[in-house]
């Protein structure tokens, strides 16, 4: 008897604790979801301030190297399928 | 009708087209990868989650947000790698090949990976593959096994590749006594 009462005991904690993570992630979904509530406009206020322009830049950053590289590859490729014909 | 002179030192197709067409859709398509897998499904980091670390909810969403700018650019290395492949497709002088297009798709993923990988996770800090404990390890491995690799593996897969254009391609190669293209302005290919 003794051995079942605490399984019992933290089986029903454990079922407490589920059920309090089902509804912390549905409050979370829904406010997610809701376009105009305070968290999205403080987000907004946030991304759209004086840091902007530089997380911009240093998101743009690997895209603008990777042009660069493939530019450059494009050019080697064009020369090998130019060398390629004469042969 | 035009005579087109086909010479025979331009058996060989051209590989250019088709490769750039597959290193521009494998970035692209490595991004979504990592976007969608490493950001939002697993949600191991975000853009900027090193900058900002989204341990609330409005951090969670300005993260989001980024993500959301990050996979707009992904989304515009696509379309252009979608463009391009669609230009291959239509020159009857480039190579098509699968095997060529997916060792290209696995170098553009690599280029991708180690480029990312390099700038925002070493150069930067801007965020790490999986943050905490092992977090070099994971950011190491990204760069060497996720970039380099992958670009080894596509240069391999393509270097097998045959550089010709088969029957089944979207415009076929012009060859000899068959009209090159249907239309009023058909074409009559003769050998020299």
């Amino acid at each position: 008897m003794w051995a079942v009462a605490p399984a019992r005991a933290a089986s029903a904690e454990r079922g407490v604790q589920g059920h309090l993570a089902v509804r912390s992630l549905v409050l979370t979904a829904a406010s997610a979801a809701c376009p105009d509530c305070p968290p999205v406009r403080d987000a907004r206020a946030l991304v759209l301030g004086d840091a902007f322009w530089m997380n911009a830049l240093w998101t743009v950053l690997p895209f603008i190297a990777i042009a660069l590289v493939l530019a450059w590859f494009a050019r080697l490729i064009s020369k090998f399928d130019q060398g390629a014909r004469r042969d | 009708m035009t005579e087109l002179v086909r010479d025979r030192r331009t058996q060989r197709m051209r590989i250019g087209p088709l490769v750039s067409a597959g290193l521009v859709l494998g970035v692209g398509l490595g991004g979504f990868f990592d976007g969608i897998l490493l950001h939002q499904i697993l949600q191991w980091h975000n853009m900027l989650s090193s900058v900002v670390p989204p341990t609330n909810l409005v951090a969670m969403k300005y993260n989001m947000i980024w993500d959301g700018l990050f996979h707009a650019a992904v989304w515009t290395a696509c379309c252009i790698g979608l463009g391009l492949l669609f230009r291959a497709g239509r020159k009857p002088d480039a190579a098509w090949s699968g095997r060529l297009l997916v060792g290209s798709l696995l170098g553009g993923w690599g280029l991708f990976n180690l480029v990312e990988g390099t700038i925002d996770h070493f150069v930067l800090g801007l965020h790490h593959v999986h943050p905490g404990e092992g977090q070099l390890a994971w950011d190491v491995g990204f760069v060497a096994l996720g970039g380099a690799g992958f670009l080894l593996l596509g240069y391999a897969i393509a270097r097998g590749a045959r550089a010709g254009r088969p029957e089944s391609a979207p415009v076929p190669a012009a060859s000899a006594g068959r009209p090159a293209f249907a239309g009023p302005r058909a074409v009559t290919i003769t050998e020299s």
